[in-house]
């Protein structure tokens, strides 16, 4: 999977690099001064944005590690944070925003983590965080990084000792056997990227299947994790709606609706410049000629009454299973809300409170 | 600029047409040796500048410079004519050089030429430096995007290479159509000879037919020999810029059903409010959100409360709320 090992020379001696060469012990390793060596031999590559996917960096963030998600203000935004501790990843989406977000692409991780801790600290210890949702899953799949530098083992017993804010793993595989046994006080939420057999057969590669997806879902709720599921992309074909009905059958077959913290449902949207990767490194993919619009916040949408229509089913069958489920909608306007859902967040205190609310009532944060 | 770097020596000779061949193209530039232009003067004052060949080791003689007058040399009946033979043997690639520097000396190439001199030259280029010198021989700028183009433009069918110089089709429009099968360009290149169409206009019309082609599991010419646009074409009561118009609508109508249905709902509504031409409405971009715009003009008070009362009348129509929803099928 990994062939080459960048290591940044200014973190050469740190602990979590030794760690990460002796989990890759037979791949070559290079030295180098910053991450302009690693752009330099991507360039020379005939598809750098797959090989980023084989190539790791470790090196130290020196920026926040605790980053906004990048929301807008034409739609309503779930105040989600970041816990930033890497980029990209080793599975290949057809519809990953990114693809084009860095430039080039490449695996990244973050070894000096003890800044991350003590941006926590900051955060935990003020007592009024001002935010109680955290997530490791939005540069890149929270994860991928467990058989190298096993983020989890450390990130999860420092959730499970303090009672302000909830961590969101996010991923798409179903490698959760490092989840197993840690002290968790419910404090970390272990959600998946839910899409039909059709779309990760087709769109997803090397990503777990839906049903070891939803196995290792039943798994950590067996260890009494909370869940979260992310219907995002939907992406709509024909035949979708029969797809995505069962889908959501399977989910509640799998798991009890009790144990779920939120579900959220997004339709697949991407920035422009996504378009042409899409149709040069997936040239069967069809994703990309649905009927979209340029949306208010320039990314291309599913123009919106067919996205208020799949909303609206998807809900209903929601619903139908698990009534009192948090559902949510990731970056949709008033609207959109009103017409799938009956209703507004403003109604009911904005998005980020209502999430906020269910985190309270699942992972017992003190909001 | 690279030039050929010795001083060329020739001999002036008379030759015979017929040794002339006149179908070795190595170092014709452009796809035309239409003669027309210069038979008038030709016939009245005779062959001014004589046309420079290169003899083949088969003995015959191969053109390097003055396709034209040699063609009309020969349409004018003439069986021998004056010529410049390249004395030292110089190589195909000099030949060719030749040929381009002596056309780049009175004029700037057609883009077509371009396209003909890198599939040309590029064979005898090395790798290295290769734009730079194609770029500098061929007059267009060093810049790999440019190159690209140009270069796509040389790999398409020859009758769209020169649709593009009788502007039946945009540099733009070709270069895209470079992504196709000889078979579907050359459909585009047709529908293209049959509608009146601006370069936007074919570029839009290409994304579309494609785009189609890929929703539908289409060919694109198969989308392109649908029913929807046969008929249209076949309509004599239409002229070449109302079957432009009509089968761009159709494409999108194709391309995007909903959007154009809601569209089309929205105009419906907008008639029926009764508007006059001082008073207009518009709806959010792609209807995604935002406000709705409403222009007003008026020169005096009397005008101005006439505009109000029409306000006040679409106020009361039921339209109105129906145009305000749009995504509403009731």
């Amino acid at each position: 999977m990994i062939s080459r090992l960048y290591i940044d020379e200014a973190v050469m001696h740190h602990p979590v690099v030794g760690a990460v060469q002796k989990s890759l012990p037979a791949i070559p390793v290079s030295v180098v001064p910053d991450a302009v060596k690693v752009h330099e031999a991507l360039a020379a590559m005939k598809d750098p944005i797959a090989a980023g996917k084989r190539m790791l960096f470790l090196t130290r963030n020196r920026g926040p590690f605790i980053k906004k998600c990048p929301g807008t203000k034409s739609y309503t935004c779930c105040g989600y944070q970041i816990l930033h501790i890497g980029t990209y990843c080793t599975m290949d989406c057809a519809y990953c925003i990114l693809q084009a977000y860095f430039h080039p692409p490449f695996l990244q991780y973050f070894v000096n983590q003890e800044r991350l801790f003590k941006e926590l600290d900051d955060i935990v210890s003020s007592r009024k965080p001002p935010f109680h949702r955290i997530g490791t899953g939005e540069f890149t799949d929270s994860l991928i990084w467990e058989p190298w530098t096993e983020p989890s083992r450390s990130l999860v017993p420092y959730f499970a000792q303090q009672d302000r804010v909830v961590l969101e793993l996010k991923t798409k595989t179903s490698s959760v056997e490092n989840l197993r046994g840690l002290e968790h006080n419910k404090k970390t939420i272990v959600a998946w990227s839910l899409n039909p057999p059709a779309i990760i057969r087709n769109e997803e590669r090397g990503t777990a299947s839906m049903r070891a997806r939803l196995r290792a879902a039943a798994q950590c709720e067996a260890w009494g994790y909370p869940l979260a599921f992310h219907f995002d992309p939907l992406i709509l074909y024909e035949g979708c709606e029969k797809d995505y009905e069962k889908l959501v059958r399977e989910l509640f077959t799998s798991v009890s609706a009790q144990n779920i913290v939120w579900i959220s449902l997004g339709s697949f949207r991407f920035m422009p410049s996504l378009k042409p990767i899409i149709r040069k490194r997936f040239p069967k993919s069809r994703i990309i000629y649905g009927e979209f619009i340029p949306g208010l916040d320039g990314k291309m949408r599913y123009f919106k009454p067919l996205r208020i229509e799949l909303y609206r089913k998807m809900a209903a069958w929601i619903r139908a299973l698990a009534p009192d489920v948090m559902l949510y909608f990731c970056m949709e306007d008033q609207e959109v809300w009103k017409r799938a859902l009956g209703f507004i967040p403003e109604d009911r205190g904005g998005l980020p409170r209502m999430l906020d609310e269910s985190a309270a009532r699942h992972c017992g944060v003190v909001i | 600029m690279v030039v050929v770097s010795r001083t060329i020596k020739y001999a002036d000779k008379v030759v015979p047409i017929a040794e002339i061949d006149t179908k070795d193209d190595t170092c014709l530039l452009g796809l035309r040796t239409d003669p027309d232009a210069l038979l008038v003067s030709i016939r009245t004052l005779g062959l001014i500048n004589p046309p420079l060949l290169r003899q083949r080791r088969d003995l015959k003689y191969q053109i390097v410079c003055g396709f034209r007058r040699i063609m009309a040399c020969n349409a004018l009946g003439l069986r021998e004519i004056k010529v410049r033979v390249l004395k030292e043997s110089f190589t195909e690639l000099d030949a060719l050089k030749l040929a381009i520097l002596d056309n780049r000396s009175h004029r700037k190439l057609s883009v077509v030429e371009q396209a003909q001199g890198i599939q040309k030259l590029s064979a005898h280029l090395p790798r290295q430096n290769r734009l730079e010198m194609l770029s500098s021989l061929l007059g267009f700028p060093e810049n790999q995007k440019v190159f690209k183009k140009i270069k796509a433009l040389s790999l398409l069918p020859v009758v769209i290479q020169a649709g593009v110089e009788d502007e039946i089709v945009s540099f733009e429009a070709a270069v895209d159509l470079n992504g196709f099968s000889h078979e579907d360009s050359l459909s585009f290149f047709e529908l293209f000879r049959v509608l009146k169409l601006s370069q936007n206009k074919q570029r839009e019309v290409i994304t579309l037919v494609q785009e189609i082609a890929l929703r539908e599991y289409l060919k694109p010419g198969e989308v392109l020999q649908s029913e929807g646009i046969r008929t249209i074409l076949g309509r004599p009561e239409l002229n070449k810029n109302e079957k432009g118009s009509k089968a761009r609508a159709y494409l999108k109508r194709r391309r995007f059903p909903t959007l154009t249905k809601t569209e089309e709902r929205f105009s419906k509504e907008l008639k029926a409010l009764k508007l006059n031409e001082h008073i207009k409405i518009t709806a959010p971009p792609y209807f995604e959100g935002g406000p709705h715009k409403l222009r007003m003009t008026f020169k005096s008070l009397k005008d101005f409360n006439e505009r109000r009362k029409t306000l006040d009348a679409m106020a009361k129509n039921p339209a109105l709320k129906r145009l305000l929803e749009p995504f509403d099928d009731k």
